[in-house]
């Protein structure tokens, strides 16, 4: 068995979106861990182990990929985005972020690759050649 | 000689007069080019605003026809496969398709409202008062659900859209009631006070807040603050009443504390003009 990744972290409102991701990347058995939390303020909790998400003496979650929504209620995908900088650069370093929007709106691309945290932009729908794509340019060790 | 002088002074002041009045009349045809200008403009935004309105409605008209049809297909592909034992994961997938199709159903019905809203307008005489108790009435049995206390105060009678006034105050008071905390029942105050040219209302609540950063956010169309699994909806509800508000040429704000509650202001001028 090849090495895997330690876990991929979903942000998305929407269930059946994650709910179908999941199925999407446990069939490609690329990672141990998937997490989905579905505001980006929960997602925020995860990485810091604070709020539901409270955990004493254990370390920080430090998911490989991050698969970022835009278009979320409350805190959207470029606010947790803003967020996330400041957390401390350690718990930043050797994951990718990945933008996986519905967005049509070339704007938002634009931003997001002006952004130097956003490692790429890809349409929604996920699918599995979508995967294998950013596991072989991103982690090519894995898989 | 004097009078000389005076026939001299005289023409000058004449000269003056004259040249003030030409003045004054450059002006005057300054400001009717500039207000002709604006009334052009102004008309020219307003019938640019009902073709987008056109639009919105005749795509989401159209928009409704194929989502139609995916109903009916998912009705027929659960009728073919009726005696099938299908695994927990495709029963699921089934029900997402079918709370989808829903959901699109709803936006799609929300964005046809939205754009119709104010098309069949009347101006009229309304009574504030009659208008939220039947909106109390219409709301019974959430109040009554919620165990929420209502308290109205002096309302006036003003010229305004009854119809739209009434979705208003329903859309106030329905998330008042809606975004309450969990542990203590909603207190709910709608109030009027008289300004210089308008009546100003207010209803507040004790409910959960809202953020700074997201007050003025909320009034877009489609933007929600909760998840669904939170608080159920579209993100129309606030969009239609700033909408309603500039029907009537008035304005729409919240002034909100989190955890405290919220309380949203909108006035209604005296004079609106009947477009």
């Amino acid at each position: 068995m090849n090495k895997k990744l330690n876990c991929v972290l979903f942000v998305d409102d929407d269930e059946f979106t994650n709910l179908i991701n999941v199925k999407l990347v446990e069939s490609v058995k690329v990672t141990e861990h998937i997490q989905v939390c579905c505001t980006g303020k929960d997602a925020l909790e995860f990485l810091t182990n604070s709020g539901e998400y409270k955990k004493e003496n254990e370390p920080f979650p430090c998911p490989d990929i991050i698969f970022l929504d835009i278009n979320m209620p409350g805190m959207n995908g470029w606010e947790f985005l803003e967020e996330y900088n400041k957390l401390p650069k350690t718990r930043r370093d050797n994951l990718i972020i990945v933008m996986l929007t519905t967005s049509l709106n070339p704007e938002d691309e634009i931003t997001a690759n002006k952004l130097a945290y956003v490692t790429a932009f890809r349409h929604k729908p996920l699918t599995v050649p979508m995967i294998n794509e950013i596991i072989q340019t991103y982690f090519p060790e894995v898989g | 000689m004097p009078e000389n002088n005076d026939k001299s002074h005289s023409q000058t002041l004449q000269r003056k007069l004259d040249q003030a009045n030409e003045k004054v009349r450059i002006l005057e045809n300054m400001i009717e080019e500039r207000t002709r200008e604006l009334y052009y403009k102004n008309a020219n935004i307003h019938s640019q605003n009902m073709e987008m309105m056109q639009y919105l409605y005749i795509a989401s008209h159209d928009l409704q026809e194929p989502l139609r049809t995916i109903s009916s297909l998912v009705d027929a592909l659960k009728y073919e496969l009726r005696e099938v034992t299908l695994s927990d994961d495709a029963n699921v997938y089934m029900g997402g398709i079918t709370t989808l199709t829903e959901r699109m159903g709803t936006i799609i019905k929300d964005l046809l409202d939205y754009s119709r809203l104010g098309r069949e307008k009347v101006l009229q005489k309304v009574d504030c008062q009659h208008i939220v108790q039947s909106v109390l009435e219409d709301l019974h049995t959430t109040i009554e659900a919620a165990n929420a206390e209502v308290n109205i105060g002096i309302l006036p009678v003003l010229t305004a859209y009854p119809t739209e006034l009434k979705l208003l105050f329903q859309n106030l008071i329905g998330n008042a009631i809606k975004y309450r905390k969990t542990d203590v029942a909603p207190v709910i105050h709608i109030a009027a006070e008289r300004g210089p040219t308008c009546w100003e209302f207010a209803i507040s609540d004790n409910g959960i807040g809202i953020e700074e950063k997201y007050q003025e956010k909320i009034f877009m169309i489609f933007q929600r603050l909760h998840t669904r699994n939170k608080y159920d909806g579209n993100g129309i509800g606030l969009a239609h009443c700033k909408k309603i508000a500039e029907l009537h040429e008035g304005k729409i704000w919240v002034e909100s504390t989190i955890g405290v509650g919220s309380k949203f202001h909108f006035n209604i001028p005296d004079k609106i003009n009947n477009t």
